[in-house]
């Protein structure tokens, strides 16, 4: 090159330009690239437009020129990094949709993972804790005390400072019934204060919510507003559903207004159709509930200035515990936080809800790892792309970070994925909890979305972070050396940690299964097997007087006697476990007294349920109200009234007047509950003494199905001309089966996500070993090459996976071994530690996880040494 | 022979500029014929490419630009190596050389 004269460079007086400059710079280019083009044969001007055409956006390049050489370097290195983002991200699509079979596997271990977590959060967050929806939930305090009565609540509401408003629910529900009506879905009616919706700030949607001036003893009382679900259903949404007539208890209420859509009152899971004003409580009920107590809650708004604690002092100030001698406890008054309402579920079913959470938890960790697993065996095979990548000048940073789009990606997609799977499953967990009649609304909304969005994000750093590591490393490796095959600790590592945590998973299961069939196989005193239970009533609802047809029920068990195929029948007035009951006071005149479950049966009873009488006689056809009053004691209950007596023949009192003769004793049975022990009781005869149950049960022992049972009862129904009917048919086994519905769902669940961990460990050892056979085709090669056996190589590679399967039980032993304490409280007949569940488990693990590494073991042993050792 | 991938030729641009500069100053459309020629026409260097790379590493200082006259006396803006760009081809060409050797032993065996 020859200098530029000096003068030149005086041409710009100001000094130089760069944008001119850099004019300049591409101008002699074109001018260059045309004299090339003339030079081979082009004409000047078309020379000219190929020179500028194959030049490009001289304005774009000029643009990026002038901001590298400007120093303004920042702004195109954010543009080029926004860039970069957005080609990382093409990128990570092209390589997913490359690797189809392991994105695929990945999303949808994903998909069920993050579609558990949210569907059981959805459960959760609807049952427990999302505020009520409406205004400034936060407000809101529930107050309870062991007896409210409506003075009491008069009282507290016209007396305190601290709310600014308080209110009150009935918790007696009254239905919708009429004489001579039959109703498919009659509405439910909830008792409120005037004041409740006022308190809630919720104004009716049509028409008027209720007002104090409703809250009155009189027929003026007799309003009724309805829910949007409730008029959405019966009304289609008719404006003139206002001034309706509906009859809750045959009592007819007037609907004056509707209530806006997603109100559900005060509780979870919830949604009372009615809310009918408390006043009307003394029509709908002959007994008076108002002044009863333990039938209503109160809730209040606090004053914006106030909170909990000043409230609960100003309260407990107001607040005069009932002075009567007849009201026991100590009536303290207790504040707490309303803003979510009365929590959907309680108890067992709360527990195991939350026991559920936990378990899918789990499961998405176990399903993180299994993915980081598959993530780990491809970036190991994609070691060269990414040492080109790393030599071409990718950063460090660049690798993780594309390795780390790639896994976000992914787990957005498993996230999408997943609410559809939450979807299906929310529906599943309603039908698993026998929830599907409650009205839980499991739609998403923003919460559940943010949930689910925050699990996938977390999940995708969770199992992104070992691959990228992983690309690191490997990268590093590729470069510097030549032979050394990269260590795959993080491989191995991954399917140590998946074991440990699926050993958790899987002794739970076991410590569940064995539970159940502890409760299962304990007696229950009775021989429930083969006694099908026929549930009746009368065939038209016009008796008034709420009798069961006790003598009509007698009357076809008698004519079920001799029939053929039929062993026994017998009728009581509930079925044992799921019919309840209500204690009754229990005494030995001069004696000690106990409050014991009343069991009213007819002679066959005790023959029908194979229970064994221990003394004394059973009832027999004569024992009705002619005849002198007797009772059956239960064993437990002689043994606390009569301790160390014969009850026989002695007299006993049940309930405030009846004196009745003790003609027997039967062994104890279980009554509403394997778990716990037997409870005191008495049995009556079915036709003596007033009869407070509106229930009659016929007990029937056959070799036929409950169905079968059923259409005999039916014909037989029909042949005596008896006015009534069949109600339902159950076997008596399914009725225990019922009541073990807590135990049952923590069984099945447990047992459904511990297999689908040992799927997920299976496929990922699977993975692992496939991925180690060929990492280590050389070594077999030249262990082939001097001698060894495809046997022995199998043996190599079983050992090798063995040994991770053994680390990863034994580190998983004190996690289980938590577990099993922490869910100890949930678990029937079995020692808090089970060495059986947590060795079953053991075992269970280490044969799956050898299992898994047979084939890829297998494959590994039949390489051909020769390609083997070609293929390095 | 087919026109390699766009990403290939940027990732490795910066080493073959280095390597086009160590026999010497040149300016830009001089930079893109070298490397077309030398390659028997296997790498194009687009415009697109060339110039924001060539400003880059000026900001780098591996290079420093001087204007001066073309061999038909037009005024040019030529490229020099810097003693820090010298220093960083013989590094970029090691690396190249290692990884190539690689990929090479790679495309042999499979």
């Amino acid at each position: 090159m020859k200098q530029e004269p000096a003068w030149r460079r005086y041409l710009r007086f100001w000094g130089s330009d760069p944008k001119s400059d850099i004019e300049d710079e591409f101008e002699f280019h074109i001018q260059a690239k045309t004299d090339e083009l003339i030079a081979g044969g082009l004409p000047p001007e078309e020379a000219r437009r190929e020179a500028v055409r194959q030049f490009g956006s001289v304005r774009a390049i000029r643009k990026e020129c002038h901001a590298i050489s400007s120093g303004r370097e920042e702004e195109a290195s954010r543009a080029e990094y926004f860039a970069g983002w957005l080609r990382d991200l093409t990128y990570a699509v092209r390589m997913l949709s490359k690797t189809k079979a392991s994105s695929i596997t990945a999303i949808l271990i994903l998909a069920v993972g993050i579609g558990a977590n949210t569907a059981v959060f959805t459960c959760l967050d609807r049952l427990l804790y999302r505020p009520l929806p409406v205004p400034q939930p936060s407000q809101l305090l529930l107050v309870s005390s062991p007896n409210f009565t409506y003075d009491a609540y008069l009282h507290l509401r016209d007396r305190n400072q601290a709310f600014s408003g308080l209110a009150a629910q009935s918790i007696l529900v009254a239905y919708e019934r009429r004489r001579r009506e039959r109703l498919e879905q009659p509405a439910q009616a909830r008792a409120v204060s005037g004041n409740f919706f006022d308190v809630l700030q919720t104004p009716a949607l049509i028409g008027r919510a209720l007002a104090l001036s409703d809250d009155v003893q009189s027929d003026a009382s007799h309003v009724a507003v309805a829910s949007h679900r409730f008029w959405s259903r019966r009304f289609n949404q008719a404006p003139d559903a206002l001034g309706r007539t509906v009859y809750l208890n045959n009592v007819p209420f007037t609907i004056v207004g509707v209530l806006p859509k997603g109100f559900f009152g005060l509780s979870k899971g919830s949604d009372p159709d009615l809310y009918v004003p408390l006043g009307a409580l003394t029509d709908l009920f002959d007994s008076k509930p108002l002044s009863q107590g333990k039938f209503m809650s109160l809730f209040g708004r606090m004053k914006p200035d106030s909170s909990l604690k000043t409230a609960r002092s100003n309260l407990q100030t107001v607040w005069e515990p009932p002075s009567r001698g007849d009201q026991p406890g100590s009536a303290s008054i207790e504040v707490e936080d309303g803003s979510s309402g009365y929590a959907g579920t309680s108890g067992q079913k709360r527990s195991s809800l939350m026991l559920l959470a936990a378990i899918v938890a789990l499961l998405l960790l176990i399903g993180c790892v299994n993915v980081a697993c598959l993530l780990v065996a491809r970036g190991a095979a994609r070691q060269q792309e990414i040492a080109i990548r790393i030599s071409l000048g990718a950063g460090k940073t660049r690798i993780v970070r594309q390795s780390l789009i790639e896994s976000l990606l992914l787990a957005s997609v498993g996230g999408v994925a997943g609410m559809v799977v939450a979807l299906g499953a929310g529906r599943l967990l309603l039908i698993a909890f026998q929830w599907k009649s409650r009205p839980i609304d499991l739609s998403p909304d923003w919460r559940v979305l943010a949930f689910a969005a925050g699990v996938s994000l977390a999940t995708g750093l969770l199992f992104g972070l070992a691959p990228a590591m992983q690309c690191l490393r490997d990268g590093r490796v590729a470069l510097n050396q030549e032979r050394t095959v990269a260590p795959f600790t993080s491989g191995k590592a991954l399917v140590v940690m998946e074991v440990a945590l699926s050993l958790v998973m899987v002794a739970g299961a076991a410590v569940f299964i064995r539970s159940f069939q502890n409760l299962r196989s304990t007696p229950v005193g009775f021989i429930a097997e083969r006694v099908s239970v026929i549930r009746l009533a009368f065939a038209e609802d016009d008796h008034t007087d709420l009798r069961p047809p006790a003598r009509e029920a007698m009357r076809l068990a008698e004519s079920l006697w001799d029939s053929r195929g039929l062993e026994s029948a017998a009728v009581a007035d509930k079925a044992t476990f799921n019919d309840g009951a209500v204690g009754y006071p229990v005494t030995r005149p001069g004696g000690p007294s106990l409050s014991a479950f009343i069991i009213r049966a007819d002679q066959k009873y005790f023959e029908t349920l194979r229970m064994p009488l221990i003394s004394g006689r059973g009832f027999n056809g004569r024992d009705d109200d002619s005849s002198p009053k007797v009772a059956v004691l239960g064993e437990s209950a002689a043994h606390k009234l009569f301790p160390n007596m014969n009850p026989v023949g002695k007299t006993i009192r049940v309930g405030l007047r009846d004196e009745v003769e003790v003609i027997g004793v039967v062994k104890d049975i279980k009554f509403m509950s394997v778990r716990t022990q037997p409870p005191e009781l008495v049995y009556r005869p079915l036709l003596q003494g007033a009869n407070h149950s509106p229930m009659v049960r016929l007990h029937v022992r056959s070799r036929m199905s409950p169905s079968n049972v059923a259409a005999i009862v039916r014909d037989r129904i029909r042949e005596e001309h008896l006015p009534v009917s069949v109600e339902s048919f159950s076997a008596l086994e399914d009725e225990i089966g019922a009541s073990l519905l807590d135990d049952r769902i923590r069984m099945q669940t447990s047992s459904v996500f511990g297999a689908l961990a040992l799927l997920l460990i299976t496929a990922g050892i699977y993975g692992l070993m496939a991925h180690s056979a060929v990492r280590r085709t050389r070594e077999i090669g030249i262990r082939m090459a001097v001698g060894s056996s495809p046997a022995q190589i199998v043996r190599l590679m079983l050992n090798e996976s063995a040994r991770l399967v053994l680390i990863g039980v034994i580190l998983g032993v004190p996690g289980a071994l938590a577990v099993m304490k922490a869910i100890s409280g949930l678990v029937f007949g079995l020692p808090p530690i089970d060495g059986v569940s947590l060795a079953v488990a053991a075992v269970i693990l280490s044969i799956t996880g050898i299992a898994a590494s047979v084939g890829p073991a297998w494959r590994a042993a039949r390489f051909d040494p020769v390609n083997a050792l070609r293929l390095e | 022979m087919e026109k390699p991938s766009l990403d290939l030729v940027r990732g490795t641009l910066d080493l073959l500029i280095l390597k086009t500069l160590t026999s010497g100053p040149l300016h830009g459309y001089a930079i893109a014929s070298v490397i077309k020629d030398s390659t028997g026409g296997a790498l194009l260097v687009e415009e697109g490419a060339l110039y924001p790379a060539l400003y880059r590493m000026e900001a780098k200082e591996w290079i420093e630009a001087e204007w001066g006259l073309s061999s038909n006396n037009r005024r040019a803006k030529y490229y020099r190596l810097t003693a820090k760009g010298r220093q960083r081809f013989r590094n970029e060409e090691k690396t190249w050389n290692s990884y190539a050797a690689a990929v090479a032993r790679l495309l042999a065996t499979s």
